[in-house]
Parts: structure tokens; sequence; C-alpha cells
């Protein structure tokens, strides 16, 4: 008896062992707890079925591959059970880049193997791939595998960035951005030529270049050498949205890297906050209730060269009946902007009214800008019983 | 020893008992909730569907949380090559997340990584602030800016995340803010299932130093998330989770350097999620990524259970998935407000054609070329843009010509892949009727030159006229044609096209040669 109990012992403490080591090893918490059936009196073990093991790894990593290449593994499948496993090429998770999924032998009897064979093309515009295919099987615990390929796509040259922005700029300010160009070639980055294309700021875009410092080199570790970009926006443009790319032709690639630049032209006096058409200096403030009113806070962005010399104040609102706007303090978030809360207010007990088009509630704004003296926002609400 | 013998047998019997839980349940008919959650169609025709989700036999968690994000614009399949083909959308994920609250009754907490949109402009402040609208009515309780959403003019973000009271509580970051850092929170605290689930986010250090704007308020992340570790730690919260938009070895590193939290949510940076949970060395906390293009959905359920706590299931959301009603109006405002915007008003301008020709329209080509247009109006290239009037497919009720990114491929005279048109190209029904449908000369390039030349407009030389022929042909040797083609029928929009011998076997259905 004392033998017997110290064999089961020694077997729970095998298949704990078992279960922490598969769960380390293999980090993963959803699978339900592949525990067989065993005897525990000595006569012949219950049937466990089929069970579906792969031996070299449900995740094969490929390291670095160029893009638009392609490869091939062979997942060796195994059928660690007791009867027959049937298998099954399942869902693929492209029908692109995973080009052929195909099992050398459809049915494994106990103790058989065969292969698995995923064919993969690298067609993808991000930095990391990964793809899979599913097993399928008639395994009770393992019913799908999922057989996935991965690695890291390797281009000879890339930017870190496909695009800069510059958003809300003075139309008085200079802006700068800047953004690394990688080499992943042994020999030195070196830029052979660029060309900004831009219809309405070509002419106030400037580009320069520069080595990376080791630091920034450091930030690709797969990098062997690399150029920061910088992008100046000179000062002049008109108000609204522009967009351009640069070209860069370097000595590693007969493709050229795009930059995009995108961005826009504000005004040094912005509107900003929550239920804002700032094109239309609207704000809407939806259905008052009668009985409780509605408060809202939204924002005056003072920004450019005369942000700290401009003073704001309120001039009149209309009606002067339940409605109100009251300013507040300044508040610095960044060094570049002021921000002028300003709560609009409909009180509680306010009249029903529909303020819509052509009946606009209204807030005059007068500032010192040398160039933005008045600015009128619109509030459209409607007040209900 | 009796003693270890005893928990021996407890062991066994508790495994061989978890392990009939898991075994396989008769597949279910008609609308069970069970039913209409298996699948029935696959990834594409070709493919063969995946077994049943093995949430499908989980029992019912404390509370089930879902997990998306990364949608980057695709707010629904594009459908081009049949919905069914397709996957991804809001239409499905508010299905999906609809039936395991409503029909198996879990309690539910959707929560998004970010990323809704990816590009700049004012369609794209429009999406992002449909896709805001739908994550509300959906039941999402927090999101955070993604690397993408924050291309965005900080003005229109602010005005998009704003909900019915004016506040962008369910925004929520540890080191980024737009304006003002108390106009949305660092973390939330979600009580739902009696479960408190504290979540906050971060976004990661190479997306954070590449912020611009002067109203972005950013700090790196790890500086930011040690702080709010420290209020979510005094919260005594029975989950809590980091959304991270990152990559999955920063979110690592980020869990591994702050290790409070249970789940930590990656945006990634592959096209697929997870399969598994991943557990980060050293901690308790689980790592997922969610894949690119919301294409799936993740979800996590919290059990009360010390020995099965988290279970988690990558759903796709495929055909299966019917669209939800509400999501569909939605899709349809988003149209109605692209429409009401106009190109001109999306900031939709056109530019000059690289050869500094003209589009005449493929009539004009027909004249001389009467076999070449009898052969393109048998082929659905000639009905391009009637599909986008009325879709062919069960969304055919919501119009979609007035977005650029569909017309881009549905019209003729636009840039397929930068969605503008060129000067001359396609504006509207009304302004350009001849050039509607996917035209000869998307392929062949603008033709005003060479017509004139061949109704002899400035006496031209024979050789001129030689030229101009020869510059509009586009040859099938080198591959140059098919790699015209593929600027529509491209990896998202046609996945077909991209299999060995696809241009072969589509170019026979448009076949036809120059002049008769």
């Amino acid at each position: 008896m004392k033998a017997t109990l110290l064999s089961l012992a020694a077997l729970a403490a095998g298949i704990i062992a078992a279960i922490l080591w598969t769960n380390q090893e293999f980090s993963r918490e959803v699978m339900p707890v592949d525990v067989r059936p065993v005897s525990r009196d000595g006569k012949p073990a219950p049937k466990i079925g089929p069970k579906v093991t792969i031996v070299n790894g449900e995740r094969y990593d490929f390291g670095t591959m160029d893009r638009n290449g392609h490869g091939k593994h062979q997942f060796i499948v195994l059928n660690d059970g007791d009867a027959p496993l049937n298998l099954e090429a399942g869902q693929r998770s492209c029908g692109v880049c995973i080009k052929e999924f195909t099992i050398a032998q459809p049915v494994l009897q106990p103790g058989e193997r065969t292969e698995a064979t995923i064919e993969f093309e690298i067609k993808s515009g991000e930095t990391e791939f990964e793809q899979s295919g599913t097993l399928n099987t008639n395994d009770p615990i393992k019913k799908s595998v999922r057989l996935a390929i991965h690695g890291h796509i390797l281009d000879t040259v890339r930017a870190e960035r496909p695009d800069i922005h510059f958003h809300d700029l003075s139309p008085s300010e200079t802006a700068t951005a800047s953004v690394n160009i990688y080499g992943f070639r042994d020999e030195k980055l070196k830029i052979e030529s660029h060309e900004v294309s831009s219809a309405r700021a070509g002419d106030h875009l400037s580009v320069s270049f520069a080595p990376l410092t080791s630091d920034e080199l450091a930030k690709e570790p797969r990098a062997k050498d690399g150029v920061k970009m910088t992008v100046e926006l000179k000062p002049g443009l008109p108000q609204g949205d522009f967009d351009g790319a640069i070209s860069v032709t370097t000595n590693q690639s007969s493709d050229p890297i795009s930059v995009r630049v995108i961005g826009n032209i504000a005004t040094d006096i912005l509107l900003m906050g929550p239920n804002v058409m700032r094109e239309r200096s609207l704000v809407g403030l939806g259905a008052v209730s009668q009985k409780d009113g509605k408060k809202l806070t939204i924002f005056l962005i003072a920004k450019g060269p005369h942000r700290e010399d401009t003073k704001v104040e309120i001039e009149s609102v209309e009606p002067t009946v339940d409605f109100s706007a009251k300013l507040g303090e300044p508040i610095r978030d960044t060094a570049k902007t002021i921000r002028y809360p300003i709560v609009i207010e409909v009180p509680p007990g306010a009249t029903p009214v529909t303020r819509g088009e052509g009946n606009y509630a209204k807030i005059h704004v007068k500032t010192t800008h040398p160039e933005i003296k008045e600015l009128t926002i619109s509030v459209r609400y409607v007040v209900k019983e | 020893m009796a003693r270890y013998a005893v928990l021996f047998l407890l062991l066994l019997s508790a495994c061989q008992r978890q392990r009939g839980e898991t075994l396989p349940k008769p597949k279910a008919t008609g609308a069970s909730p069970e039913a209409s959650l298996l699948p029935a169609k696959g990834d594409a025709a070709d493919l063969v569907p995946p077994k049943e989700s093995k949430f499908a036999e989980w029992p019912k968690p404390a509370v089930a949380l879902v997990l998306t994000g990364q949608q980057l614009g695709y707010i629904e399949p594009c459908g081009c090559t049949g919905l069914e083909n397709q996957k991804g959308g809001l239409a499905r994920r508010h299905t999906l997340i609809r039936q395991l609250a409503d029909e198996r009754g879990w309690p539910v907490v959707p929560l998004d990584v970010g990323s809704q949109v990816k590009r700049f402009g004012k369609q794209q402040e429009i999406k992002f602030a449909h896709t805001v609208q739908g994550l509300r009515t959906i039941g999402y309780r927090a999101t955070t800016l993604g690397e993408g959403d924050l291309r965005l003019t900080p003005g229109e973000l602010l005005a998009a995340m704003a909900g019915a009271d004016g506040t962008a509580s369910d925004f929520v970051s540890a080191n980024v803010a737009v304006l003002g850092r108390e106009l949305q929170p660092r973390s939330v605290l979600i009580e739902k299932g009696g479960k408190r689930i504290g979540v906050t986010a971060v976004l990661g250090a190479k997306f954070e130093e590449g912020l611009r704007g002067d109203e972005l308020i950013h700090q790196p992340p790890l500086d930011a998330l040690k702080k709010v570790a420290e209020e979510l730690t005094s919260q005594k919260c029975d989950v809590l989770v980091l959304l991270a938009h990152a990559s999955l070895d920063e979110a690592r590193k980020v869990a591994e350097q702050v290790p409070i939290f249970d789940l930590v949510v990656a945006s990634g940076e592959t096209s697929l999620p997870s399969n598994e949970l991943e557990t980060v060395a050293g901690t308790k906390t689980r790592l997922l990524q969610v894949g690119l293009k919301a294409m799936y959905v993740g979800v996590v359920g919290v059990f009360d259970d010390p020995q099965n706590r988290i279970r988690y299931e990558s759903v796709p959301l495929d055909a299966r998935f019917a669209d939800s009603p509400e999501m569909l109006k939605l899709l349809a405002d988003y149209q109605e407000h692209l429409k009401d915007y106009g190109l001109d008003g999306l900031g939709v301008k056109p530019q000059p054609h690289p050869s500094g020709r003209r589009f005449v329209g493929s009539e004009a080509c027909g004249e001389c070329h009467t076999k070449a247009f009898e052969k393109w109006k048998s082929t659905t290239h000639a009905t391009a843009t009637d599909s986008l009037v009325t879709p062919p497919n069960s969304r055919g009720s919501i119009p979609r010509h007035y977005d650029p990114e569909c017309l881009s491929c549905h019209v003729t005279g636009w840039e397929p892949q930068q969605f503008y048109p060129y000067e001359s190209g396609y504006l509207s029904l009304e302004k350009t009727p001849r050039l509607k449908h996917n035209g000869c000369e998307n392929c062949h390039g603008p033709g005003s030159a060479h017509v004139a030349a061949e109704n002899g407009e400035g006496k031209p030389s024979p050789d001129t006229i030689a030229r101009l022929r020869s510059a509009m042909k586009l040859p099938l040797a080198g591959g140059e044609a098919e790699r015209k083609c593929i600027e529509c029928h491209d990896v998202d929009n046609s996945p077909d096209f991209h299999k060995t011998g696809a241009f072969e076997k589509y170019w026979k259905e448009i076949e036809h040669l120059g002049k008769d």
C-alpha cells in the first residue's frame, strides 16, 4: 500500500511539474489543461484518443527577410495519442501572404508523424510579419492549432515614420520637425537627392540632412547607418490645409523614400472645445432642459508671436436674457499656447426657444491681437420644457 | 502520506471534470446564441472556415472584456470583392457584443486601444467622429487616442471626443491629452458584473516622440504610467487593464517595469491578433495584441475560478455576424456627411496629371476603338460607379458615390491610392457623366493629346501621331499592365487578384486589342 501511495504521489508531482513547465514554456492561459486520464490501479489506462503535437513548435520565426521575399516552413505534426488523428488544412489568415498550406498525410496512426507545410510571401506594408494557417484536427482537446509564421520585414532603407504633421500652425511662426531615415546595408547611408512636391507649401518647405547620433541610431537596432531629415516650414502660408511629399533618393535603393508632409495653418486666435465646429465658429449646445439648464466650457487659444501681449475679453452676448458667457483665467498648458476658458450657460428656468440658423445666440469677443481684433462665436441650442 | 494520496485523487478528479467541461458540444442549430457564434463562412470562398469558437463553451464569466483597436479607417469592410469575403467593421462588431451581452447575459466591457483612422484631413475627421459615436452606441467604456488619431488636428479631435455632456471622460491616457490635461482622464474605474476594473492607457515612446502640435500635452509613457499606477493601486480594483498603443515589444517592457496589471492590450504591429495570451516574464500580467484593421475582436473572460481566472479568444468578424441596424444607420449618416461637404469641403482638390494631358471619357475612345469599347462595356469596369450608387450587397441602401476613398477606383481620372481626382477627372454624376465608371483612360492614361492628334488638330506630323498612339499603349509584357491593375486591385480590396495566375485569368475577362 505504501509503495502504491508513493508511486501515486510521485506521479502527481510529475504531472504538476509538467503542467507548470508547459504553462511557463508556452506562456498561455486559455487552453484547457491537457491532463489525460491515467490509471491509478495498475489496470490498462483508458483510451486517450487522438492527440496532436507540433514537434518543432507552433510558431516559426524566420528572423528577418527582405520585403517581397518568400519562404517555406514545415511544421512536424505527431499523433501522440492512441487513436487515428485526422488532419485538415483550415483557414489561412491571408490568402495572399500564405500561398500554400498543405498536409502531407491527412490521417496519422498513433505515433506517426507528417509535415504541415506553409509557403509564405512577404506582401505587407508593415515591418512585422505574422500570418498563420489553422490546422483542424479531431483531437478532442485541441480541435485547432494555429501554425504561425513570424518575422521582421527588412527594407534596405526606411523612414521611421511615413509622414510629418504640422497642426494648427500660427501663420507667423517657423515650425520644424524631423524624421530619421535608416539604412540596413553595411555601407554608409548617403542621401543622393531629394525633391519637395506640394502645390501649396512647396516654396515654404526646406529640407536638410545630418548624420544620426549613436543614440538616435540605436532606436532601430537592425539599422547600420542613419540620417536625420529636418523639415522647416517657413511663415507666410495662407490659412488652410496643406499636403505634400518629400521624395528622398539614397545610395541604398533605386526606389526613393517618400515622406508625406501634412498639416494646416490656423489663425493666432483659435476656437476649440467640445461640440465646436471651428470652421463656422459655431458651438452646438444641443437640447437644453428648461428645468436643469446647461453649461459647456469651450476655449479660445492664443498662439503665435503676439500671444503674451494679446488680451481677450467678452464684449457682449446675444440674447442678454437666459444666456451668458463668462471668460475664465488664462491657462498655460504648453510653452506656445495660452488657453482662455469660456463657460457658456443657459440657466435653469430659461424660456423655451430654438436658437438655430439665423437665430443663433452670439458671443462677441474683443482682442488686442494686431490682426484679429474681434471674433463672433455662434451658439446653437433648443430649450425644451 | 494518505493525505497526499487524497490530494492527488482530488487533483485528478478536478482535471477530469475540467476536461469534461471542455469537450465539444454537438453543433447547435437554429438561432440559439451558440449557433450564432459558430462560424458559417470563412475568410474567403476557397478557405476552410474556422472551427467553433472556444468561448462558445465557456461558462458565464464574471465579466467579459471585449478588446479592439487599430481600426485604421476600416469603419466597414470595403465590399469590393463581396462582404462575405472580408472581415471587420463596426456593424458586425456591434452584433457580436450584443450577442454576448443580450443573448448570453454576460457583463460586457468593451475597450479600444485606439487608431480609429490613419490618414489626415476632413474625411478622416468625419470618420473619427462617427466612429466615436459608434463606440458610444455600442457601449465602449474606455478608449485611447492612437498614433493614427493623433494625426488629426487637436481642435477636431477635441470636438469629436466630447460626449453629450461635453466631456471626454471615456478617452483615457496616462501620457497624452488634447489641449488640457484636465479634459481627459488618466485612468477610469469601471464597475461591472460585481467587479471593479481599473483602466489606463499609454501612447508608446516611438509615437509619443513623434507628436507635433502645440495643443498636445504629452510625456514619456513610463514616467506617466508609474504615477497613474500608484493611483490605480489605491483603488483596490479586481482587474487592472493597460491599453498600450505601442508595439508588442514595448508593451511587454512597460508591463515588466510597471507590473501591476492583470492584462495589457497592445495595439501591436502585426496584421493578426494574438492567438493566445502571453504571460509577461516575472509578472502576473497577461499580454495580447489586437491585430490591424479591427478585423478581429479579442474577448477576455474574467472568472472567479482561481485555477482558470482568465480565458481568451480571438474572434474574426466575418460574415457570420449580421449587420447591426444602428451601425448601418451610422454608416449612412457618415456617407451623408461626405455628400454634404462635397469634394471641395473635404479638401479633395483636383491635381494636374503627371502627363499634362486631360481625360476625354471612354465614349471618345470608343469612336475608333469600337471592339475594345464593346468589350469594356461587357465588363464590370463599365458599371463601376453604379456599384457605388447602389452597392450590390446587403448594404445597398447606402450609396458611396460621395466617398473619395471609394470613388478613386470606381470612376475615371482619379489617383487610385491617394484618393484625389486629376484635373479633368470625374467630379460628380451631374458634372462629369462621361467619366463615370472605371474607363479606358484609367489604365491607358488621359487621351486628350492622342484624340486631338487623330482628329488632325494642330496638324500633327505622322511621327507625333505615332508617338501619341504609342504612349496610350499598356504592354502586357514585363508586368506593366499587371502593376496598373494592382493600383486598384490591391491586397485589401481584391485579394483574389494576388494569387498565382490571377492576372492571366482576369485578363481573359477583359481582353482587348488596340484599334479594330
